[in-house]
Protein backbone atom coordinates (compact mmCIF):
# COMPACT_ATOMS: atom_id res chain seq x y z
CA UNK A 1 0.00 0.00 0.00
CA UNK A 2 1.70 3.22 -0.95
CA UNK A 3 2.12 6.05 1.43
CA UNK A 4 0.93 8.65 0.06
CA UNK A 5 -3.16 8.62 -0.45
CA UNK A 6 -3.22 11.36 -3.25
CA UNK A 7 -0.43 12.70 -5.96
CA UNK A 8 -1.76 15.73 -7.63
CA UNK A 9 0.90 16.78 -10.29
CA UNK A 10 0.54 20.37 -12.45
CA UNK A 11 -3.00 20.81 -11.86
CA UNK A 12 -4.54 23.55 -13.63
CA UNK A 13 -7.97 24.81 -14.25
CA UNK A 14 -10.32 27.32 -16.12
CA UNK A 15 -13.36 27.70 -17.31
CA UNK A 16 -15.28 29.79 -19.88
CA UNK A 17 -17.93 32.30 -18.56
CA UNK A 18 -21.49 31.06 -19.81
CA UNK A 19 -22.53 33.76 -22.38
CA UNK A 20 -19.30 34.50 -23.92
CA UNK A 21 -19.13 31.43 -26.21
CA UNK A 22 -20.73 30.71 -29.32
CA UNK A 23 -23.98 28.68 -29.10
CA UNK A 24 -22.79 26.03 -31.25
CA UNK A 25 -19.38 25.51 -28.88
CA UNK A 26 -21.49 25.44 -26.38
CA UNK A 27 -23.83 22.73 -27.21
CA UNK A 28 -21.42 20.32 -28.76
CA UNK A 29 -18.02 21.07 -26.66
CA UNK A 30 -16.07 22.72 -29.18
CA UNK A 31 -13.27 24.38 -27.55
CA UNK A 32 -13.94 28.16 -28.49
CA UNK A 33 -11.58 31.04 -29.11
CA UNK A 34 -13.17 32.79 -26.13
CA UNK A 35 -10.36 35.10 -24.05
CA UNK A 36 -11.95 35.63 -20.99
CA UNK A 37 -11.79 32.24 -19.31
CA UNK A 38 -11.04 32.46 -15.50
CA UNK A 39 -8.34 30.48 -14.13
CA UNK A 40 -9.51 29.18 -10.58
CA UNK A 41 -6.49 26.99 -10.49
CA UNK A 42 -3.23 27.30 -11.72
CA UNK A 43 -0.13 24.29 -11.90
CA UNK A 44 -0.95 22.94 -8.10
CA UNK A 45 1.10 20.05 -7.12
CA UNK A 46 0.40 18.32 -3.65
CA UNK A 47 1.06 15.28 -2.21
CA UNK A 48 -1.41 14.08 1.38
CA UNK A 49 0.28 11.06 3.02
CA UNK A 50 -1.40 8.16 4.71
CA UNK A 51 -3.11 9.82 8.50
CA UNK A 52 -1.92 13.44 8.31
CA UNK A 53 -4.24 15.73 8.97
CA UNK A 54 -3.62 18.78 5.99
CA UNK A 55 -5.25 22.46 6.21
CA UNK A 56 -5.85 24.80 3.18
CA UNK A 57 -6.16 28.11 4.18
CA UNK A 58 -7.71 30.56 1.83
CA UNK A 59 -9.37 33.94 1.28
CA UNK A 60 -12.63 33.77 -0.64
CA UNK A 61 -12.53 32.65 -4.18
CA UNK A 62 -8.94 31.24 -3.30
CA UNK A 63 -9.88 28.26 -5.60
CA UNK A 64 -10.87 26.03 -2.21
CA UNK A 65 -14.14 24.39 -3.45
CA UNK A 66 -12.55 24.00 -7.20
CA UNK A 67 -10.06 22.18 -5.92
CA UNK A 68 -12.09 19.92 -3.42
CA UNK A 69 -14.53 19.17 -6.68
CA UNK A 70 -11.90 17.96 -8.84
CA UNK A 71 -10.15 15.96 -6.33
CA UNK A 72 -13.57 14.29 -5.82
CA UNK A 73 -13.85 13.93 -9.62
CA UNK A 74 -17.47 16.62 -9.94
CA UNK A 75 -15.64 18.58 -12.05
CA UNK A 76 -12.82 17.37 -14.84
CA UNK A 77 -9.11 19.28 -14.80
CA UNK A 78 -7.97 20.74 -17.75
CA UNK A 79 -3.95 19.82 -17.43
CA UNK A 80 -1.70 18.00 -14.97
CA UNK A 81 -2.05 14.69 -12.94
CA UNK A 82 -4.30 13.68 -9.69
CA UNK A 83 -3.92 9.76 -8.77
CA UNK A 84 -5.84 8.52 -6.25
CA UNK A 85 -5.04 5.73 -3.72
CA UNK A 86 -7.81 5.24 -1.80
CA UNK A 87 -11.28 6.10 -1.33
CA UNK A 88 -12.03 9.76 -0.96
CA UNK A 89 -14.95 11.41 0.47
CA UNK A 90 -15.27 15.24 0.24
CA UNK A 91 -17.86 17.29 2.46
CA UNK A 92 -18.73 20.45 1.07
CA UNK A 93 -21.30 21.65 3.72
CA UNK A 94 -22.55 19.30 6.19
CA UNK A 95 -26.15 20.60 5.79
CA UNK A 96 -26.46 19.71 2.04
CA UNK A 97 -28.63 17.01 0.16
CA UNK A 98 -31.00 16.92 3.27
CA UNK A 99 -34.30 17.22 2.74
CA UNK A 100 -36.39 19.66 4.92
CA UNK A 101 -39.91 18.03 4.84
CA UNK A 102 -38.42 14.59 5.92
CA UNK A 103 -37.18 14.02 9.47
CA UNK A 104 -33.83 13.79 11.14
CA UNK A 105 -34.07 10.16 11.15
CA UNK A 106 -35.36 9.90 7.40
CA UNK A 107 -32.51 12.06 6.32
CA UNK A 108 -30.05 9.84 7.74
CA UNK A 109 -30.76 7.07 5.20
CA UNK A 110 -30.88 9.91 2.52
CA UNK A 111 -27.60 11.22 3.24
CA UNK A 112 -25.97 8.05 4.13
CA UNK A 113 -27.11 6.76 0.84
CA UNK A 114 -25.29 9.60 -1.04
CA UNK A 115 -21.75 8.78 1.04
CA UNK A 116 -22.39 4.96 -0.29
CA UNK A 117 -23.67 3.47 2.79
CA UNK A 118 -26.05 0.72 2.15
CA UNK A 119 -29.44 0.39 4.20
CA UNK A 120 -27.62 -2.84 6.97
CA UNK A 121 -25.07 -0.26 7.42
CA UNK A 122 -26.87 2.98 8.28
CA UNK A 123 -29.50 0.50 10.41
CA UNK A 124 -26.45 -0.95 12.62
CA UNK A 125 -25.27 2.51 13.10
CA UNK A 126 -28.13 4.61 13.49
CA UNK A 127 -28.33 4.60 17.06
CA UNK A 128 -24.32 5.74 17.66
CA UNK A 129 -25.57 8.34 14.31
CA UNK A 130 -28.17 9.78 16.90
CA UNK A 131 -26.21 9.87 20.03
CA UNK A 132 -22.80 11.40 17.92
CA UNK A 133 -25.62 14.46 16.54
CA UNK A 134 -26.84 14.88 20.17
CA UNK A 135 -30.80 15.07 18.47
CA UNK A 136 -32.38 12.61 20.13
CA UNK A 137 -34.80 15.21 20.79
CA UNK A 138 -35.37 16.13 17.80
CA UNK A 139 -34.90 13.23 15.59
CA UNK A 140 -38.30 12.24 14.33
CA UNK A 141 -38.97 16.24 13.70
CA UNK A 142 -38.86 17.27 10.05
CA UNK A 143 -35.63 19.08 9.06
CA UNK A 144 -37.39 22.31 8.20
CA UNK A 145 -37.49 23.10 11.95
CA UNK A 146 -33.58 22.47 12.70
CA UNK A 147 -31.24 25.22 13.01
CA UNK A 148 -28.30 25.41 10.40
CA UNK A 149 -26.13 24.27 13.54
CA UNK A 150 -28.60 21.02 14.26
CA UNK A 151 -28.31 20.17 10.29
CA UNK A 152 -24.48 20.48 10.67
CA UNK A 153 -24.70 18.01 13.87
CA UNK A 154 -26.77 15.63 11.55
CA UNK A 155 -24.47 15.61 8.95
CA UNK A 156 -21.15 15.27 10.52
CA UNK A 157 -22.80 12.59 12.55
CA UNK A 158 -23.72 10.63 9.53
CA UNK A 159 -19.93 10.87 8.08
CA UNK A 160 -18.41 9.30 11.65
CA UNK A 161 -19.99 6.21 9.74
CA UNK A 162 -18.33 6.56 6.70
CA UNK A 163 -15.05 4.44 6.10
CA UNK A 164 -12.71 6.29 3.43
CA UNK A 165 -8.89 6.78 3.22
CA UNK A 166 -9.04 10.70 2.56
CA UNK A 167 -11.94 13.13 3.89
CA UNK A 168 -11.63 16.59 2.30
CA UNK A 169 -13.82 18.47 4.31
CA UNK A 170 -14.51 21.57 2.83
CA UNK A 171 -15.76 24.58 5.23
CA UNK A 172 -18.31 22.04 6.62
CA UNK A 173 -17.59 23.08 10.16
CA UNK A 174 -18.50 26.69 9.67
CA UNK A 175 -21.67 26.67 11.31
CA UNK A 176 -22.23 25.01 14.61
CA UNK A 177 -21.53 25.49 18.57
CA UNK A 178 -18.11 25.23 19.25
CA UNK A 179 -18.12 22.73 21.16
CA UNK A 180 -19.57 20.40 18.78
CA UNK A 181 -16.58 21.77 16.34
CA UNK A 182 -14.13 20.55 18.83
CA UNK A 183 -16.25 17.32 19.32
CA UNK A 184 -15.86 17.05 15.39
CA UNK A 185 -11.82 17.86 15.35
CA UNK A 186 -11.25 15.22 18.65
CA UNK A 187 -12.93 12.53 16.76
CA UNK A 188 -10.84 13.26 13.28
CA UNK A 189 -7.63 13.45 15.30
CA UNK A 190 -8.56 10.46 17.13
CA UNK A 191 -9.72 8.42 14.07
CA UNK A 192 -6.53 9.83 12.44
CA UNK A 193 -5.07 6.46 12.01
CA UNK A 194 -8.03 5.08 9.50
CA UNK A 195 -7.62 8.23 7.38
CA UNK A 196 -6.28 11.19 5.89
CA UNK A 197 -7.89 14.07 6.16
CA UNK A 198 -8.09 17.87 4.22
CA UNK A 199 -9.37 20.55 5.97
CA UNK A 200 -10.63 23.62 3.76
CA UNK A 201 -11.51 26.68 5.50
CA UNK A 202 -11.07 30.54 5.80
CA UNK A 203 -10.99 30.45 9.74
CA UNK A 204 -7.27 30.50 10.74
CA UNK A 205 -8.67 29.32 14.41
CA UNK A 206 -10.23 25.55 13.22
CA UNK A 207 -6.44 25.12 11.88
CA UNK A 208 -4.65 24.97 15.55
CA UNK A 209 -3.47 22.24 17.21
CA UNK A 210 -5.31 20.27 14.80
CA UNK A 211 -3.64 20.47 11.10
CA UNK A 212 -0.27 18.70 10.50
CA UNK A 213 0.90 20.89 8.27
CA UNK A 214 -0.90 24.06 6.53
CA UNK A 215 -0.95 25.21 3.41
CA UNK A 216 -2.02 28.72 1.83
CA UNK A 217 -3.96 28.91 -1.12
CA UNK A 218 -4.21 32.01 -2.87
CA UNK A 219 -5.54 33.27 -6.46
CA UNK A 220 -5.38 29.24 -7.23
CA UNK A 221 -1.87 28.59 -6.18
CA UNK A 222 -0.32 26.96 -3.49
CA UNK A 223 1.79 30.39 -2.28
CA UNK A 224 3.20 28.65 1.08
CA UNK A 225 3.04 26.18 3.06
CA UNK A 226 4.18 25.42 6.58
CA UNK A 227 4.05 22.96 9.54
CA UNK A 228 4.32 25.68 11.44
CA UNK A 229 0.82 27.03 12.59
CA UNK A 230 1.99 30.76 13.69
CA UNK A 231 4.10 30.91 10.27
CA UNK A 232 1.07 29.76 8.25
CA UNK A 233 -1.21 32.02 9.87
CA UNK A 234 1.18 34.69 9.98
CA UNK A 235 1.55 34.64 5.61
CA UNK A 236 -2.37 33.99 5.73
CA UNK A 237 -2.77 37.32 7.37
CA UNK A 238 -0.75 39.09 5.40
CA UNK A 239 -2.90 38.13 2.75
CA UNK A 240 -5.85 39.13 3.99
CA UNK A 241 -4.71 42.71 4.90
CA UNK A 242 -3.95 42.71 1.28
CA UNK A 243 -7.01 42.30 -0.13
CA UNK A 244 -8.92 44.15 2.88
CA UNK A 245 -6.13 47.29 1.36
CA UNK A 246 -7.25 46.67 -2.29
CA UNK B 1 -29.00 1.05 -21.95
CA UNK B 2 -26.43 -0.74 -20.39
CA UNK B 3 -25.22 2.76 -18.19
CA UNK B 4 -29.02 3.39 -17.17
CA UNK B 5 -28.57 -0.64 -16.19
CA UNK B 6 -25.14 -0.78 -14.29
CA UNK B 7 -26.52 2.86 -12.72
CA UNK B 8 -29.53 0.88 -11.25
CA UNK B 9 -27.34 -1.80 -10.06
CA UNK B 10 -24.72 -0.34 -8.43
CA UNK B 11 -26.74 2.17 -6.35
CA UNK B 12 -30.36 0.81 -5.64
CA UNK B 13 -30.43 1.65 -1.82
CA UNK B 14 -29.42 5.72 -3.10
CA UNK B 15 -32.37 5.21 -5.91
CA UNK B 16 -34.94 3.76 -3.34
CA UNK B 17 -34.31 6.42 -0.94
CA UNK B 18 -34.58 9.48 -3.65
CA UNK B 19 -37.66 7.80 -5.00
CA UNK B 20 -39.25 7.48 -1.03
CA UNK B 21 -37.92 11.05 -0.93
CA UNK B 22 -39.69 12.44 -4.12
CA UNK B 23 -42.99 10.27 -3.62
CA UNK B 24 -43.37 10.85 -0.11
CA UNK B 25 -42.36 14.86 0.45
CA UNK B 26 -43.97 16.00 -2.98
CA UNK B 27 -47.91 15.52 -1.56
CA UNK B 28 -46.91 14.98 2.20
CA UNK B 29 -48.85 17.69 3.27
CA UNK B 30 -51.56 16.77 1.16
CA UNK B 31 -54.42 14.61 2.77
CA UNK B 32 -55.55 13.24 -1.00
CA UNK B 33 -51.98 12.62 -2.52
CA UNK B 34 -53.35 9.65 -4.45
CA UNK B 35 -56.04 11.71 -5.62
CA UNK B 36 -53.72 14.11 -7.16
CA UNK B 37 -51.34 11.85 -9.11
CA UNK B 38 -54.17 10.30 -10.44
CA UNK B 39 -56.45 13.49 -10.75
CA UNK B 40 -53.83 15.76 -12.74
CA UNK B 41 -53.46 14.19 -16.41
CA UNK B 42 -57.23 13.47 -15.95
CA UNK B 43 -58.12 16.98 -15.58
CA UNK B 44 -57.25 17.27 -19.13
CA UNK B 45 -59.68 14.09 -20.04
CA UNK B 46 -62.68 16.19 -18.21
CA UNK B 47 -61.87 19.21 -20.74
CA UNK B 48 -61.62 17.31 -23.87
CA UNK B 49 -64.72 15.27 -22.82
CA UNK B 50 -66.61 18.62 -22.12
CA UNK B 51 -65.54 19.38 -25.85
CA UNK B 52 -66.31 16.71 -27.42
CA UNK B 53 -69.84 16.34 -25.64
CA UNK B 54 -70.54 19.85 -26.62
CA UNK B 55 -70.03 18.97 -30.30
CA UNK B 56 -66.69 21.11 -30.70
CA UNK B 57 -64.55 18.77 -31.21
CA UNK B 58 -64.22 16.70 -34.33
CA UNK B 59 -62.77 13.60 -33.15
CA UNK B 60 -63.48 11.49 -36.14
CA UNK B 61 -64.80 7.35 -36.19
CA UNK B 62 -62.75 6.32 -33.17
CA UNK B 63 -64.49 2.95 -33.02
CA UNK B 64 -64.77 2.64 -29.37
CA UNK B 65 -66.31 5.10 -26.49
CA UNK B 66 -64.57 8.42 -27.15
CA UNK B 67 -63.22 8.32 -23.28
CA UNK B 68 -61.83 5.07 -23.62
CA UNK B 69 -59.97 6.27 -26.75
CA UNK B 70 -58.75 9.29 -25.05
CA UNK B 71 -57.47 7.58 -21.76
CA UNK B 72 -55.57 5.33 -23.73
CA UNK B 73 -53.85 7.69 -26.21
CA UNK B 74 -53.40 10.99 -23.17
CA UNK B 75 -52.50 7.98 -20.83
CA UNK B 76 -48.94 7.55 -22.96
CA UNK B 77 -48.64 11.12 -23.80
CA UNK B 78 -48.83 12.10 -20.16
CA UNK B 79 -46.28 9.15 -19.30
CA UNK B 80 -43.56 10.10 -22.46
CA UNK B 81 -44.05 13.89 -21.26
CA UNK B 82 -43.35 13.67 -17.97
CA UNK B 83 -40.64 11.35 -18.25
CA UNK B 84 -38.88 14.04 -20.71
CA UNK B 85 -40.04 16.99 -18.29
CA UNK B 86 -38.52 15.31 -14.89
CA UNK B 87 -35.30 13.81 -16.56
CA UNK B 88 -34.93 17.09 -18.57
CA UNK B 89 -34.96 18.94 -15.47
CA UNK B 90 -32.36 16.95 -13.22
CA UNK B 91 -29.27 18.93 -13.15
CA UNK B 92 -31.63 22.30 -12.17
CA UNK B 93 -33.43 20.49 -9.69
CA UNK B 94 -30.45 18.78 -7.83
CA UNK B 95 -27.87 21.31 -8.45
CA UNK B 96 -26.82 21.60 -5.06
CA UNK B 97 -26.77 17.72 -4.81
CA UNK B 98 -24.64 17.48 -7.77
CA UNK B 99 -21.98 19.78 -6.94
CA UNK B 100 -21.80 18.76 -3.29
CA UNK B 101 -21.86 14.77 -3.89
CA UNK B 102 -20.15 12.30 -5.56
CA UNK B 103 -22.47 10.18 -7.46
CA UNK B 104 -23.14 8.68 -10.99
CA UNK B 105 -25.57 11.38 -11.86
CA UNK B 106 -27.32 8.57 -14.27
CA UNK B 107 -28.74 7.49 -10.75
CA UNK B 108 -31.26 10.84 -11.11
CA UNK B 109 -32.63 9.56 -14.46
CA UNK B 110 -33.03 6.50 -13.45
CA UNK B 111 -35.05 7.45 -10.41
CA UNK B 112 -37.34 9.61 -12.20
CA UNK B 113 -38.11 6.89 -15.34
CA UNK B 114 -39.31 4.44 -11.81
CA UNK B 115 -40.65 7.46 -10.49
CA UNK B 116 -42.98 8.26 -13.58
CA UNK B 117 -43.38 4.64 -14.39
CA UNK B 118 -44.96 4.26 -11.10
CA UNK B 119 -47.61 7.06 -12.05
CA UNK B 120 -48.02 5.27 -15.42
CA UNK B 121 -49.24 2.23 -13.61
CA UNK B 122 -51.96 4.04 -11.89
CA UNK B 123 -53.11 5.94 -14.97
CA UNK B 124 -53.02 2.50 -16.51
CA UNK B 125 -55.25 0.92 -13.83
CA UNK B 126 -57.62 3.80 -13.94
CA UNK B 127 -57.90 3.14 -17.78
CA UNK B 128 -58.43 -0.38 -17.45
CA UNK B 129 -61.42 0.22 -14.69
CA UNK B 130 -63.07 2.22 -17.29
CA UNK B 131 -62.51 -0.49 -20.08
CA UNK B 132 -64.31 -2.82 -17.47
CA UNK B 133 -67.55 -0.42 -17.32
CA UNK B 134 -67.58 0.36 -21.03
CA UNK B 135 -67.29 -3.53 -21.24
CA UNK B 136 -63.99 -2.95 -23.21
CA UNK B 137 -62.64 -6.75 -24.95
CA UNK B 138 -59.04 -6.91 -25.56
CA UNK B 139 -57.14 -8.83 -28.34
CA UNK B 140 -55.18 -11.54 -27.09
CA UNK B 141 -51.69 -9.74 -29.34
CA UNK B 142 -52.79 -7.09 -26.39
CA UNK B 143 -50.25 -8.59 -23.88
CA UNK B 144 -47.39 -7.44 -25.62
CA UNK B 145 -48.20 -3.87 -25.02
CA UNK B 146 -45.46 -3.61 -22.02
CA UNK B 147 -42.76 -4.69 -24.74
CA UNK B 148 -44.84 -2.16 -27.52
CA UNK B 149 -44.78 0.98 -25.04
CA UNK B 150 -40.83 0.76 -24.93
CA UNK B 151 -39.71 2.67 -27.81
CA UNK B 152 -41.97 5.49 -26.59
CA UNK B 153 -40.20 5.25 -23.18
CA UNK B 154 -36.52 5.34 -24.77
CA UNK B 155 -37.43 7.81 -26.88
CA UNK B 156 -38.49 10.35 -23.94
CA UNK B 157 -35.74 9.41 -22.04
CA UNK B 158 -33.48 10.39 -25.24
CA UNK B 159 -35.17 13.35 -25.57
CA UNK B 160 -34.72 14.06 -21.41
CA UNK B 161 -31.21 13.44 -21.76
CA UNK B 162 -30.31 15.79 -24.47
CA UNK B 163 -32.68 18.81 -23.04
CA UNK B 164 -30.90 17.92 -19.61
CA UNK B 165 -27.75 19.30 -21.10
CA UNK B 166 -29.43 22.03 -23.28
CA UNK B 167 -31.60 23.44 -20.26
CA UNK B 168 -28.26 24.33 -18.84
CA UNK B 169 -26.11 25.51 -21.47
CA UNK B 170 -29.18 27.66 -23.49
CA UNK B 171 -32.06 27.65 -21.55
CA UNK B 172 -34.24 29.24 -24.32
CA UNK B 173 -33.98 26.43 -26.87
CA UNK B 174 -34.90 24.00 -23.48
CA UNK B 175 -38.13 26.26 -23.42
CA UNK B 176 -39.12 26.90 -26.57
CA UNK B 177 -38.61 22.78 -27.10
CA UNK B 178 -41.01 23.05 -23.78
CA UNK B 179 -43.74 24.41 -25.45
CA UNK B 180 -43.36 22.33 -28.93
CA UNK B 181 -43.57 19.00 -26.57
CA UNK B 182 -47.17 20.75 -24.92
CA UNK B 183 -48.29 21.47 -28.45
CA UNK B 184 -47.80 17.43 -29.97
CA UNK B 185 -50.91 17.04 -27.63
CA UNK B 186 -52.69 18.12 -30.43
CA UNK B 187 -50.64 17.59 -33.17
CA UNK B 188 -50.42 13.87 -32.66
CA UNK B 189 -53.86 11.81 -33.13
CA UNK B 190 -54.66 11.74 -28.97
CA UNK B 191 -57.42 13.90 -28.59
CA UNK B 192 -59.21 12.91 -31.99
CA UNK B 193 -58.59 10.42 -35.01
CA UNK B 194 -56.50 13.08 -38.12
CA UNK B 195 -59.36 12.95 -40.86
CA UNK B 196 -58.83 16.41 -41.72
CA UNK B 197 -57.79 17.75 -44.67
CA UNK B 198 -55.73 20.50 -44.09
CA UNK B 199 -52.43 19.32 -45.87
CA UNK B 200 -49.73 21.38 -43.42
CA UNK B 201 -51.44 19.61 -40.50
CA UNK B 202 -51.10 16.05 -42.16
CA UNK B 203 -47.50 16.09 -42.87
CA UNK B 204 -47.04 17.42 -38.94
CA UNK B 205 -48.66 14.31 -38.21
CA UNK B 206 -47.10 12.35 -40.60
CA UNK B 207 -43.33 13.46 -39.05
CA UNK B 208 -44.56 13.57 -35.93
CA UNK B 209 -42.32 10.90 -34.31
CA UNK B 210 -45.08 10.55 -31.36
CA UNK B 211 -47.81 9.63 -33.58
CA UNK B 212 -46.55 6.09 -33.84
CA UNK B 213 -44.61 5.74 -30.78
CA UNK B 214 -48.57 6.25 -28.83
CA UNK B 215 -50.71 5.35 -31.87
CA UNK B 216 -48.88 2.10 -31.72
CA UNK B 217 -48.89 0.26 -28.30
CA UNK B 218 -52.92 2.19 -28.15
CA UNK B 219 -54.30 0.45 -31.72
CA UNK B 220 -52.70 -2.69 -30.50
CA UNK B 221 -54.67 -2.50 -26.75
CA UNK B 222 -57.55 -1.36 -28.65
CA UNK B 223 -58.00 -2.64 -31.91
CA UNK B 224 -55.29 -5.88 -31.66
CA UNK B 225 -54.38 -4.04 -34.66
CA UNK B 226 -50.23 -4.12 -35.47
CA UNK B 227 -48.83 -1.65 -37.57
CA UNK B 228 -46.98 -2.52 -41.16
CA UNK B 229 -43.76 -4.01 -40.96
CA UNK B 230 -42.04 -0.95 -42.00
CA UNK B 231 -43.29 1.56 -39.58
CA UNK B 232 -42.31 -1.44 -36.82
CA UNK B 233 -38.74 -1.27 -38.26
CA UNK B 234 -38.93 2.87 -37.82
CA UNK B 235 -40.11 2.97 -34.77
CA UNK B 236 -37.20 0.44 -33.24
CA UNK B 237 -34.37 2.31 -35.12
CA UNK B 238 -35.72 5.56 -33.83
CA UNK B 239 -35.97 4.45 -30.71
CA UNK B 240 -32.61 2.85 -30.22
CA UNK B 241 -30.76 5.51 -32.51
CA UNK B 242 -32.13 8.38 -30.33
CA UNK B 243 -31.05 6.53 -27.07
CA UNK B 244 -27.76 5.67 -28.23
CA UNK B 245 -26.75 9.40 -29.28
CA UNK B 246 -28.65 10.85 -26.43
CA UNK B 247 -26.58 9.02 -23.71
CA UNK B 248 -23.42 9.98 -25.72
CA UNK B 249 -24.31 13.61 -25.87
CA UNK B 250 -24.99 13.60 -22.04
CA UNK B 251 -21.73 11.86 -21.25
CA UNK B 252 -20.07 13.71 -23.61
CA UNK B 253 -21.45 16.98 -22.05
CA UNK B 254 -21.66 15.90 -18.17
CA UNK B 255 -18.44 17.84 -16.91
CA UNK B 256 -18.76 20.99 -19.03
CA UNK B 257 -22.49 20.76 -17.71
CA UNK B 258 -22.45 20.89 -14.62
CA UNK B 259 -19.55 23.39 -14.50
CA UNK B 260 -21.95 25.58 -15.91
CA UNK B 261 -24.44 24.99 -13.38
CA UNK B 262 -23.87 28.00 -10.94
CA UNK B 263 -22.95 30.30 -13.89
Amino acid sequence: MSDIVLEITSLSKSFSLLGEENIFSLLFSIKSRSSNNIAPLKNISLNIKRNEIVGVLGINGSGKTTLTRIITGIYKHDEGTIIKNGNIVAIFALRSGFNPLLTGRENIYLKGAFYGLNKKEIDENLNEIIRFSELEEFIDKPLGIYSSGMRAKLGFAILTQVRADLFIIDEALAVGDKNFRTKCMNYLVENKNNSSVIFITHFQEHLQNFADRILILNNGMIEFESKDYTEATSFYNTIKSKQIDE
Amino acid sequence: MISLFSAYKKNRFLIAELLKQNLFTQYKQSKFSLFWIVFNPFFQIIIWSILHLSGFLKIGNVEVPYVIYLVSGITLWWYSFSLYESISNIYIKYTNVILENRFDILVLVVEAIIRQTIFFMIHLAVLFVLCVIYKITFYPIAVLYPFFIVPLILFSVALGLIFATIRVLSVDFAMIFDKIFGLSLFLTPILFKPTFNNTVLKYIIKFNPLSYLITFPRNLLLYGKSPSFFVVIFIVVLSITSIVVAMMYFEKMKYKTIEKLLQ
